[in-house]
């Protein structure tokens, strides 16, 4: 918004409308003009102005109806009026037809070049607030925001601060302050201004001058201290402070007048209202995809469902079939190991059918108070020696204490730990260790219990990790892996209102979460 | 000995590696297409057991157990079924059938189920 504003003048009386158009280019703005409302129409309807001043009585179009018509084709322009006999009837309808504010003819040209400076201002702003509030991306959103307002305050540096899910402040965004130091005493400032609101419980704007000679300050790096004056400006949502946007002026510059501060009382509101519609979006956003992925489950599960019924008995036949081969052939023969090869790949494809359904199943299960730990060691039970043993993978254990129980269903919860588990012993032919951690955790209020499984092997491709937990996705060669292991585990934890996230480790290994809705 | 055993299933594949399977031991095999045959079948004659898909074309296999209980009173039967779908666990428990196999499944399977339940109703 660093262009000067266009305005479009329209009177029939000559000698104002050179007035005005003389006195405005002067000041720098663009300026057309028009002599009567059906040649403003026709002009308004080519070209974009910011700003018209209309008067009201003149020949053929009224200027009460050239406000109307051009409102209608472009409702962004403000528009000033000015009145001849000054009837307050006429000023009042022009107002409720939408303009911006109305001049008393004869007028003088100061006066209407600060309405006009007024009308600029609000147009500013009307297009700022559209940039922000139709992004719903929140880095876009952060970047208009300090771009703006370093636009509009003449500043030399913004920065945005927000917390993140530990509850630290950090800078979200910062355009100016070119260097780390400069950064990070911004981030230092603003934290200490924090603590200061809170203790007071204000969320008022906090101004500073050359914080760099405070005393109060003296230990915050004064090498980066270049600021002459800063503005605080929390930001809230409901009266709870969720970040902070720090304005400066640097070096030689003028302080920050009653005006200015007034544009960043209105700048943090609208700020704080635009970040918290991008908050509300990105959960829609996540509910929506929750809902589309639960819809494809059922799908699948409804083709589960048939695929493996009709397939049941062909396959059936040819297990009856083989094994009956079986019993009259000579266990040396060449025959008698090909028909066991065929019986194994109909135990396999059974499997497969198992495993599809019990991914997909619909049916109710039984929900009741568990404890996470027992499960754990449950199913350990089932491949803790065998996997210390044979592959030498250590499991390390280290079980929270007290757990709240959560809501479960034991045996399916161990049919997903005993599938994270065989996978990490799968990514660890040589070996390795496999850490077992269960904790509790917070999450918009819903306590969870956690379980998670951290190993040592190469951990996940980045390029594959949004897809491994879809149905038969596998990196395994063929006929060693179904890729339903996975979704599996998800289909379970879902239907236990859980979640199950994959990422990976600091080091190396990958790790797999599962959050289960803890009891009370 | 020389139980009478009745295989009801609409896939030939089945009849056939079923009866195949229980042949040699002693039974009196008889199969049957579909559930309304299977309840003509059991109208003119008395079985020993009888092993009865679900899902069939005409009647449905809980239909056929019912009428089978009707016709042969404390007759046993073994039910075969192509999933344990939440409706299939429901007939099996709802007519306290005396043995069940998901498919696919085994000659060895159903051999010692059949004995077992013979056994028991003796
Ligand atoms: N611990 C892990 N480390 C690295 N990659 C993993 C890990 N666990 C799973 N994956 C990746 O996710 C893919 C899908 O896993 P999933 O359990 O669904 O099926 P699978 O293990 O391939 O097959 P199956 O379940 O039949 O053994 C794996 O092929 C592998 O690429």
């Amino acid at each position: 918004m660093n262009h000067k504003a266009k305005i479009l003048v329209v009177d029939d009386e000559q000698h104002i409308v050179l007035m005005l158009s003389d006195g405005l280019k002067q000041r720098g703005y663009k300026v057309e003009t028009a002599f009567n409302g059906k040649e403003a129409v026709s002009k308004a309807g080519r070209e974009e102005f910011d700003v018209a001043i209309i008067d009201i009585k003149m020949p053929e179009m009224d200027g009460i109806a050239a406000l109307g018509e051009i409102k209608k084709m472009n409702p962004e322009v403000e528009v000033i009026m000015a009145t001849g006999y000054g009837t307050m009837g006429t000023a009042v309808e022009s107002m409720r037809k939408g303009a911006f504010d109305y001049v008393h003819k004869p007028f003088e040209l100061s006066e209407i070049v600060r309405v006009v400076e007024r009308a600029v201002e609000k147009r500013r702003f009307n297009d700022i607030s559209r940039a922000i509030f139709s992004t719903i991306e929140s880095n876009d959103l952060l970047e208009i925001i300090v771009n703006s307002l370093m636009n509009v305050l003449k500043a030399d540096d913004v920065s945005l601060m927000l917390f993140d899910p530990k509850n630290r402040l950090y800078t979200a965004i910062s355009s100016g302050a070119s260097d780390n130091v400069r950064k990070n005493t911004r981030l230092l400032l603003s934290e200490k201004t924090i603590a200061y609101l809170k203790e007071n419980s204000l969320n008022s704007l906090v101004l500073m001058e050359e914080p760099g000679k405070d005393p109060q300050f003296k230990n915050i790096a004064t090498a980066g201290c270049d600021i002459k004056f800063g503005i605080f400006l929390p930001l809230t949502e409901e009266d709870k402070i969720i970040g902070l946007i720090n304005i400066n002026r640097t070096g030689e510059s003028e302080y920050f007048n009653e005006s200015d501060l007034q544009r960043v009382k209105i700048f943090g509101s609208l700020a704080s209202l635009a970040l918290r519609n991008a908050k509300l979006y990105k959960q829609l956003q996540e509910t929506q995809s929750q809902l589309i992925q639960a819809e494809k489950m059922s799908a699948l599960g409804q083709l589960a469902g048939g695929l493996a019924h009709e397939i049941s008995n062909p396959l059936s036949g040819i297990l009856g079939l083989t094994q009956l081969i079986l019993e009259n052939s000579e266990t040396a023969s060449q025959n008698y190991k090909d028909l066991k090869e065929i019986e194994k790949a109909v135990f396999r494809c059974k499997k497969i059918i198992s495993s599809l359904l019990s991914f997909a199943r619909q049916d109710k299960f039984s929900l009741e108070p568990v404890n996470i730990n027992e499960i754990i060691e449950e199913t350990l039970v089932l491949c803790a020696r065998q996997m210390e043993v044979n592959q030498h993978v250590k499991i390390v254990k280290r079980f929270g204490e007290n757990l709240p129980r959560a809501h479960g269903d034991f045996q399916q919860l161990m049919q997903v730990f005993l599938n994270l588990i065989t996978n990490a012993r799968d990514v660890m032919p040589d070996g390795g260790e496999l850490t077992i951690e269960t904790g509790r955790s917070d999450e918009n209020g819903r306590k969870f219990v956690t379980a998670v499984f951290r190993d040592t092997g190469p951990g996940i491709r980045q390029d594959i990790i949004d897809k491994i937990f879809d149905p038969f996705f596998t990196t395994k060669p063929v006929g060693k892996g179904t890729g339903l292991g996975l979704s599996v585990c998800m289909g379970i934890v879902h239907r236990h209102n859980g979640k199950i996230e994959a990422t990976n480790g600091a080091e190396k290994g990958a790790v797999f979460t599962v959050s289960l809705p803890a009891c009370e | 000995m020389n139980e009478r055993v009745l295989i009801i299933d609409d896939d030939e594949l089945v009849r056939n590696y079923v009866s195949r399977a229980l042949s040699g031991r002693g039974f009196t095999l008889e199969t049957a297409v579909n559930g309304s045959s299977a309840v003509a079948l059991m109208e003119k004659e008395k079985f020993d057991v009888i092993i009865c898909d679900l899902k069939m074309p005409d009647i449905q296999g809980d239909e056929v157990i019912k009428r089978a209980r009707v016709l042969q009173p404390g007759i046993p039967v073994i039910v075969i079924s192509g999933s344990m779908s939440e409706s299939s666990k429901a007939v099996i428990n709802e007519m306290k059938v005396e043995g069940a196999l998901l498919k696919p499944f085994g000659i060895d399977e159903i051999r010692s189920l059949v004995d077992e339940v013979l056994k028991k109703t003796q």
